[in-house]
């Protein structure tokens, strides 16, 4: 292989290939805890951020409101109209990965630190929680295993293969491609299974059936639905 | 069928049973990855492990310490001598904004992802602990070692192994057989797995090997609750631990409730354990508890 392709090469291919996984899957979840001040209203999160999960100010989840809403309500977008407890935050139109709380926030407040997982550092401050790219300096923070390195593995044959020079192979490349987009597809019906949060939309019916709890993932009889 | 059965079968279906053009780690590594996804896309292992609860604690990160968990299932309490129940972070929205600082005795919990659980109301101060039940990931497979899936569907494992030799020797026709016949095969051990849920309340008349022989409480023992050894003055920063953990990732240890973070608060070597400065456990009336929890 090494004559055919760098070490260095390969290793950029299989960051690439965990990055795009976690591009189309969100897997990896991550806290941050932000400095606020008084009428404050945008705040601008980190680089490796994908996907808003949840903001709470205080332990107060905030409610997520996109931009067209923001149109709706007549709300000014640049005057700080009250200062109070933050209710909402727009995550879109207001540049990229910034977030605009509404109302702007009352208190000077240091960035919540240490675990932010646990209730104190919850209770202390603003926190975004988020969908995040891999982090490839901590195991704990990368697509889990053992579907990383399978899915890793396809990734990087099928980019491997499609290289201009000896090595290149467009049907073997193709043949990995599809591979990887299988597995992936398996990844996202494992997770969906899984772990995301669900809402019943069904009406009064369904909530009674699960004595007023709505609907959760169950295991393992819906996992994963494709076969 | 052990391992190297397993890997004799594969060197066969691809015309190679000396091994000349397949090298042993190559087939060892295939049969590997056969016997990971199969645990994942059916979640056949189960496991459980005793957890404390913690101080103040809304979202438990099990995956820091038990790197084995697909995905936690079930959580019994031991204070309260029930099962938490299963729910959902939405529904906890609908109950009130700042549901992750409700106090309490835990009740509900949702796995939010492959690492860590949130479980409310949390406790503070607390003691007790959870008896964790997960899927588990496959473990490494020697070459004496039976698979814990049921015995009737290891043969799924040799198809995957077949096929991904034959995938990365480029040869897709006859790879794209097996790995249709081990796709087919997933759906039968799901059934499998479940039979033996199923086993406790209806009588089956099914052959042995719809029995599958799962670990149930993992290869490990857990050590709960022990006090750590070593003289707190407020100065000493050599500690230990009965047993040497086993992964070193399983330990935790808690100061006065407080989990401490290992190469943060301390640093492990065998059963010793070395404090760093911040966090060196003080003379208090009453007396610094200082707990230690692990696997050997």
């Amino acid at each position: 292989m090494s004559e055919l392709w760098t070490d260095q090469q390969i290793e950029l291919w299989a960051q690439e290939g965990e990055e795009d996984i976690s591009n189309k899957q969100n897997l990896v979840i991550d806290r941050i805890g932000l400095a606020t001040e008084a009428q404050q209203s945008l705040f601008v999160l980190p680089d490796y951020c994908l996907n808003i999960s949840r903001v709470a100010f205080r332990g107060f989840k905030l409610e997520g409101k996109n931009m067209n809403e923001l149109i709706d309500s007549q709300s000014s977008p640049n005057g700080n109209i009250s200062y109070s407890r933050p209710l909402f935050y727009v995550y879109n139109g207001f540049g990229k990965r910034t977030i605009k709380v509404l109302p702007a926030t009352s208190e000077n407040l240091a960035a919540p630190s240490g675990d932010l997982f646990n209730a104190t550092a919850i209770g202390a401050g603003m926190i975004v929680e988020f969908y995040r790219t891999p982090d490839f300096s901590d195991d704990l923070n990368r697509i889990p295993q053992p579907m990383r390195k399978i899915l890793v593995k396809y990734y990087l044959l099928y980019r491997a293969l499609q290289q201009d020079g000896p090595g290149l192979d467009l049907k073997s490349s193709d043949f990995f491609k599809q591979l990887y987009e299988t597995n992936l597809f398996d990844l996202k019906l494992i997770n969906a299974a899984t772990f995301l949060s669900r809402e019943n939309v069904m009406g009064d019916i369904p909530q009674n059936l699960f004595r007023g709890f709505k609907a959760r993932p169950i295991l393992p009889p819906n996992y994963p639905v494709r076969y | 069928m052990n391992r190297a059965n397993l890997r004799f079968n594969v060197a066969s279906n691809l015309g190679d049973s000396e091994m000349v053009l397949h090298s042993e780690d190559s087939i060892n590594e295939s049969l590997q990855e056969g016997y990971e996804l199969i645990c994942v896309k059916t979640l056949c292992l189960e496991k459980s492990f005793k957890f404390p609860q913690l101080n103040n604690q809304t979202y438990y990160d099990f995956g820091r310490f038990h790197p084995d968990i697909l995905a936690v299932s079930g959580i019994w309490s031991f204070n309260i001598n029930r099962w938490l129940i299963p729910a959902s972070r939405k529904l906890f929205d609908t109950w009130r904004w700042d549901w992750e600082l409700m106090t309490g005795e835990p009740r509900w919990f949702d796995p939010i992802n492959y690492r860590y659980t949130c479980i409310i109301p949390h406790n503070s101060p607390t003691s007790g602990a959870f008896q964790v039940f997960y899927k588990a990931k496959a473990d490494q497979l020697t070459d004496v070692q039976i698979p814990s899936i049921p015995p009737s569907a290891i043969k799924a494992i040799e198809n995957y192994a077949t096929a991904d030799q034959f995938f990365i020797d480029r040869e897709f026709s006859k790879g794209s057989r097996y790995y249709k016949q081990w796709l087919e095969d997933i759906p039968i051990i799901k059934k499998l797995a479940l039979r033996k849920a199923d086993a406790d309340r209806v009588n089956l008349s099914a052959p042995n090997d719809s029995m599958p022989i799962f670990s149930d409480n993992g290869d490990n023992m857990q050590i709960s609750d022990e006090t750590v050894q070593g003289t707190i003055d407020g100065v000493n920063t050599i500690f230990a631990i009965a047993k040497v953990p086993n992964p070193t990732s399983s330990l935790m240890l808690f100061l006065n409730g407080q989990l401490i973070y290992q190469g943060l608060g301390y640093t492990l070597n065998d059963n010793q354990i070395t404090m760093n400065s911040d966090y060196i456990p003080q003379v208090n009336t009453p007396a610094d508890a200082f707990k230690a929890w692990y696997l050997v």
